[in-house]
């Protein structure tokens, strides 16, 4: 976290570009993945990731920033709203939650069975549990940043992730 | 640990569940750090040392209102050598912690009036340190160049802001704030075109910028304060900033034209140059002030507005060509230190940097 910190001052004090990078390499998987989770089109992600990295560049460049972690699921998660609330604009409610996942999608990228089942399951569960599986086991967070990013304290992401852990299990049970 | 989480863990590096490729990612990357102006020459690997981040953090607590009335109660009782000292600090230094520290209770502890013009005054201050730090032989102090840049920007700012809080607020002082204001940013501006002779870089063009956006700024509230209070009103502050604008003008024009002759002795003493790039930019020098006659006249019948705008065509136009007599300046300097010829085409790349 040291390491993070001094890259954030680096930043922040320098407009170092290179400790930038360097937080760009640390954070951008994790970000990619939830806004993945998130949004309907790989470009839409893309699109999203490349905006939450230049937001945050212009951010702690002008202001000193305590948790980079925090930052960038805080832009990531205004971003989705932005997406969505555009979307609706455009083009009515209905395309609001047409989100990733369907299985014409899961055929055509020839995913192994057992993955698109587990997939769909993921899909079926609460915004809340998805996150916290995601972050806790394809990103190795541990509760304290996973509460970071999420805005909650680390018990009440203990609890969730028990929770969120039986809801996919009782996904799983239903669709076998 | 249950099957189902090891099949969690293994989505990892499935694509489906957000995996990305490394070549994917480093295109990302690579659009980025140009969106945000990197420059893979200019920064080394970071393995640089802590120092400067623990001295900040040092410098963030002490900066905290508890520990600035503490500061000011310890400074109070004899602290004054520690003040002084740290008057001379430069960014980087330890004391400088104590110079900032100090800045900001006075700033905490002053009037909006007093505020406004005590930005400037720091301003100021960024200004000196930069110049000194660009002449730094330590290395790690040239670091701080760039965010004595960006401070020296932001206090000026924040005296315009302060000044345009005070129009708001219907401040009977604003007119005579935003004078003194307009004075000190005279000051920082001659400061800045003197470095502008020894230190060109895109840092200082763009405090050049900032300074005279603000200043112009400035100007306006002067104007509109004079047009508010016009009916019994004095106009005496405003009559005051344009003849300084205007002995501005016409002191920087002589200035340029100086610099633009002693070019011309120079390209004289080779016959194989060609002056057509310094005879022209004698022209656009001359043309610059051209309504610039118009502008007293307007202004001696009431127009401060109309005659203000024509000034700063002037000026701009001046900035223009003053800009263009540094590339010159540069590009004979180094061409004739090193004893080379002045062929035709390095003179039609100053024809150039002047016709553009």
């Amino acid at each position: 976290m040291r390491r993070q910190q001094f890259l954030v001052f680096r930043v922040y004090r320098f407009h170092d570009t290179g400790a930038y990078g360097e937080l760009y390499d640390l954070y951008h998987d994790r970000i990619y993945r939830y806004l993945h989770f998130k949004l309907p089109k790989p470009e839409d992600t893309d699109e999203l990731t490349a905006e939450v990295f230049l937001r945050g560049w212009e951010y702690a460049t002008s202001s000193h920033v305590e948790n980079v972690n925090a930052l960038f699921y805080r832009i990531a998660r205004n971003l989705i709203a932005d997406f969505y609330r555009r979307r609706v604009e455009e083009e009515g409610i209905d395309s609001a939650h047409e989100i990733a996942v369907d299985d014409a999608m899961l055929e055509r990228l020839a995913v192994k069975e057992e993955v698109k089942e587990l997939m769909k399951a993921i899909y079926a569960l609460k915004d809340e549990y998805r996150d916290v599986l995601i972050m806790r086991y394809l990103d190795d967070m541990n509760a304290s940043d996973i509460a970071e990013a999420l805005e909650k304290t680390p018990n009440n992401i203990r609890v969730t992730l028990h929770r969120a852990k039986r809801a996919l299990e009782e996904q799983m049970g239903n669709q076998s | 640990m249950s099957d189902i989480l090891k099949q969690l863990k293994a989505l990892k590096n499935e694509p489906v569940a957000g995996a990305v490729s490394g070549s994917r990612q480093l295109v990302a990357r690579e659009k980025l750090m140009e969106a945000i102006g990197h420059t893979p020459t200019e920064t080394p690997q970071i393995g640089f040392s802590y120092a400067h981040y623990y001295r900040w953090s040092v410098l963030e607590f002490i900066s905290t209102p508890m520990t600035v009335g503490a500061t000011v109660v310890v400074l109070l009782f004899g602290g004054w050598l520690t003040t002084v000292n740290a008057a001379q600090s430069l960014p980087g230094d330890t004391l400088y912690t104590v110079k900032i520290a100090t800045e900001r209770a006075q700033l905490r502890m002053a009037s909006l009036e007093h505020k406004a013009v005590l930005h400037t005054e720091f301003a100021g201050r960024r200004l000196e340190e930069a110049a000194a730090i660009k002449d730094s032989v330590d290395p790690e102090q040239k670091e701080y160049y760039k965010s004595t840049m960006e401070a020296f920007k932001q206090q000026v700012t924040l005296a315009e802001g302060d000044l345009r809080k005070m129009q708001q607020e219907g401040n009977e002082q604003t007119s005579t704030v935003a004078s003194q204001i307009d004075n000190q940013i005279d000051k920082l501006t001659t400061a800045l075109s003197t470095t502008n002779g020894t230190v060109a870089g895109p840092e200082l063009n763009d405090a050049i910028d900032v300074t005279r956006e603000i200043s112009h700024s400035v100007v306006n509230v002067i104007v509109e304060e004079h047009e508010a209070t016009l009916i019994g009103g004095s106009s005496t502050d405003v009559q005051t900033a344009f003849k300084k604008d205007l002995t501005n003008v016409y002191t920087r024009q002589a200035l340029a034209l100086a610099r633009v002759q002693v070019i011309k002795n120079v390209l004289a003493e080779h016959p194989e140059a060609k002056m057509t790039a310094a005879d022209a930019l004698e022209r656009s020098l001359k043309q610059a002030t051209e309504h610039v006659g118009d502008a007293q006249n307007i202004v001696a019948a009431g127009g401060y507005r109309e005659g203000f705008t024509i000034l700063r065509e002037a000026e701009e136009q001046l900035l223009t060509v003053e800009r263009q007599i540094v590339d010159m300046e540069i590009i004979i300097t180094t061409t004739f230190s090193s004893q080379e010829d002045v062929s035709g085409e390095i003179m039609e790349e100053t024809q150039v940097s002047s016709s553009e």
